[in-house]
């Protein structure tokens, strides 16, 4: 081997970034955009009432119960989800039906609202897959089977791991990097600010890339529980590990009755410390002799969303399962590094954080795709015309970079202007994000690249600045309403906006001021490159 | 308690940077070893007082989770402001120079561009 370890890593690291780097920034995205998923979805959910003081858990559970046995007397299984924490103002409940014989797999989901103050029924709520459905893209991606979206976002996330730690090995000056940013000398510019972006969150990207591989192992690497289990490893491995407990199921047709559901409730309240009451519980088999209480405490009581949930035999009232106390090592390693990875635990000031992570780490996948291509330009003679592949990377780069976040806000906009009634919404919703977002591949095909950088910034400046004109005119939950009433969830998305709006306005006129021979993105000769590997 | 781990963690970075070879533009002369082994030294302790602040309010777990987000935070508004503010602070040094005030900051030295 000619070359040093280091310049082999670089290599490494430039085209393992680049092969898969539009899909990270995509997956980075919205995954960033899914620690706010519960925020966005009570924003694209404008019917659904404003923050506001609520009953007690206590006061509300009757309430819930008699709504349940009354709409679903023969219900299988039996959800509720009370008001206050990260998921919604309203009271919600939710049942499945059960199967008929013969016809297992035909059971039905319902789910309703209810407003937690006057007790009624909401209605002509839109239909809309929320911020879930964005969160979900990081993973599932869209318009494909999930099995093939995990398996290509997991080979993805290990290009990520890889260019990662090759990335490292490459700037061995790593705390330099930490405090070296110089703006306006080009490509040199551009490096300063991927290393600052990496290197200030990078236990951030360590672990969200490796927690991101944990999620699926199983999928990603089958091989362990087919070996110990042999024939159908996978489903005896997982019946071992996440079923437990699991009653004989033909004992559900015996009618029991139910002990005292207030008793367990501050039971599990007094076994988490006294002070913190149930946000949700869900009950299987209600009224059946195999009736099992499930009670999850509220989101920031542990950072693994298992610690903390209690199981109680439904027809005794004694609690038969704590997750958090019975599991193995292992089992808790998993959990607090999904539970790392998905952030739920996490309270407002650190939310925050976890954005503002999530955001430099979408940019450090920006800014290194637009120093593959400014690096190559820099070769280039003056005047000359870019190679194919460069000018293909540089449009997919744009539309990539700025379409995403456009497409992004077309789907906002989708939600508030796609008439309400209408049927499969919520895809609909969705697809008017793809389709501007595959416009926006298009668009820089037919314009040059300067200008079309320029246009597309304005048009994304343009989409954000106008998302709370639009939820002005179409809703009565905009700022006007949102902030006098300190609805600060609903007003911060409108305010988001607009910050989101003024950057890439500034941006726009940044680039549009510096005319076509922009230092951004055209000749590098004149500026002085000192020492670029 | 998160405010001041905000503040320490910021104000780490900031004697950490300034120790740095690449921040000699700040200082009017050569820093002796001394001085920048001291600066080091500030810096780190700073860091570690504010990620124990942290886990002081939030325990272990959160706290150091919490820590890790407010040192992104800080290094990103710290690093990206850096060459802007230099250019002001060069600007109020040679001012401030002019004047009697000046023995604060005497040590500041405008940038060769500026």
């Amino acid at each position: 081997m000619k070359e040093g370890f280091r310049q082999s890593m670089a290599w490494l690291h430039t085209w393992a970034g680049l092969l898969v780097g539009w899909v990270l920034f995509f997956v980075y995205l919205t995954g960033t955009l899914g620690y706010v998923q519960y925020e966005i979805t009570r924003w694209m959910e404008p019917e659904k009432p404003m923050v506001s003081e609520v009953p007690s858990t206590q006061d509300l559970l009757p309430h819930a119960l008699d709504i349940l046995s009354t709409r679903a007397p023969n219900g299988a299984h039996w959800f509720v989800n009370f008001p206050g924490g990260r998921r919604g103002t309203t009271l919600r409940i939710a049942w499945e039906t059960r199967a008929v014989e013969g016809r297992e797999g035909l059971e039905d989901f319902f789910s309703e609202d209810y407003d937690p103050t006057t007790g009624a029924l909401i209605t002509g709520i839109r239909k809309t897959d929320g911020g879930r459905r964005l969160y979900q893209m990081h993973y599932n991606l869209s318009y494909m089977s999930r099995d093939l979206a995990i398996r290509l976002v997991g080979i993805c996330t290990m290009f990520m791991f890889v260019a990662m730690i090759s990335g490292i090995i490459v700037h061995k000056k790593i705390f330099r990097d930490l405090f070296t940013f110089r703006p306006g000398r080009g490509q040199r510019s551009w490096l300063d600010g991927h290393n600052v972006l990496a290197v200030t969150s990078l236990p951030f990207h360590l672990m969200i890339t490796y927690t991101g591989l944990v999620f699926f192992a199983l999928t990603y690497m089958p091989i362990g529980p087919a070996v110990l289990y042999g024939d159908n490893g996978a489903d005896k491995f997982s019946a071992d590990v996440f079923e437990y407990d699991d009653p004989d199921p033909s004992l559900s047709k015996h009618v029991a009755e139910m002990a005292d559901l207030p008793l367990m409730m501050a039971d599990a309240s007094q076994r988490w410390g006294g002070t913190v009451a149930p946000i949700s519980f869900d009950i299987e088999n209600p009224g059946r002799v195999i009736s099992r209480v499930t009670i999850r405490p509220p989101e920031d009581y542990a950072i693994s969303s298992f610690v903390g949930v209690l199981v109680f035999d439904g027809v005794t009232g004694e609690m038969v399962n704590d997750f958090g106390a019975g599991m193995s090592n292992a089992a808790d390693t998993h959990d607090v590094l999904t539970g790392l990875h998905e952030g739920v635990f996490a309270g407002a000031l650190l939310r925050v954080l976890y954005f503002l992570s999530g955001l430099a780490g979408t940019a450090m996948i920006g800014t290194g795709l637009i120093l593959w291509s400014v690096k190559r330009k820099a070769k280039l003679a003056q005047k000359q015309k870019p190679p194919l592949g460069i000018e293909i990377v540089d449009r997919l780069n744009l539309g990539t970079l700025i379409g995403l976040p456009i497409a992004i806000a077309a789907y906002f906009w989708a939600n508030r202007l796609v008439p309400v009634g209408i049927e499969n919404r919520a895809d609909i919703e969705v697809n008017v994000m793809f389709v501007v977002w595959a416009v926006m591949f298009i668009h820089p095909v037919w314009r040059p690249l300067h200008t079309a950088w320029v246009e597309q910034l304005y048009i994304a400046s343009a989409a954000f600045a106008l998302l709370p004109i639009v939820n002005f005119l179409t809703t009565d939950r905009h700022l006007g309403i949102t902030i006098p009433h300190g609805d600060w969830v609903l007003a911060g998305f409108d305010l988001t906006a607009l910050v989101v709006a003024l950057a890439f306005g500034l941006v726009a006129r940044h680039m549009q001021g510096k005319g076509k021979t922009t230092r951004l993105f055209r000749p590098f000769s004149r500026v002085k490159t000192d020492g670029v590997p | 308690m998160i405010l001041l781990s905000f503040i320490f963690t910021f104000g780490g970075s900031l004697v950490l940077c300034l120790a740095m070879p690449q921040s000699r533009k700040f200082w009017s002369r050569k820093l002796d070893q001394w001085v920048i082994r001291m600066l080091r030294f500030v810096g780190w302790v700073m860091l570690s007082l504010a990620a124990v602040f942290c886990c002081w309010v939030l325990g272990w777990a959160l706290g150091l989770v919490t820590w890790f987000g407010v040192f992104a935070a800080c290094t990103l508004v710290l690093t990206f402001s850096l060459p802007y503010v230099s250019d002001r602070v060069g600007t109020q040094a040679r001012t401030l120079r002019r004047g009697s005030a000046a023995s604060a900051v005497s040590t500041f030295r405008p940038p060769h561009d500026c």
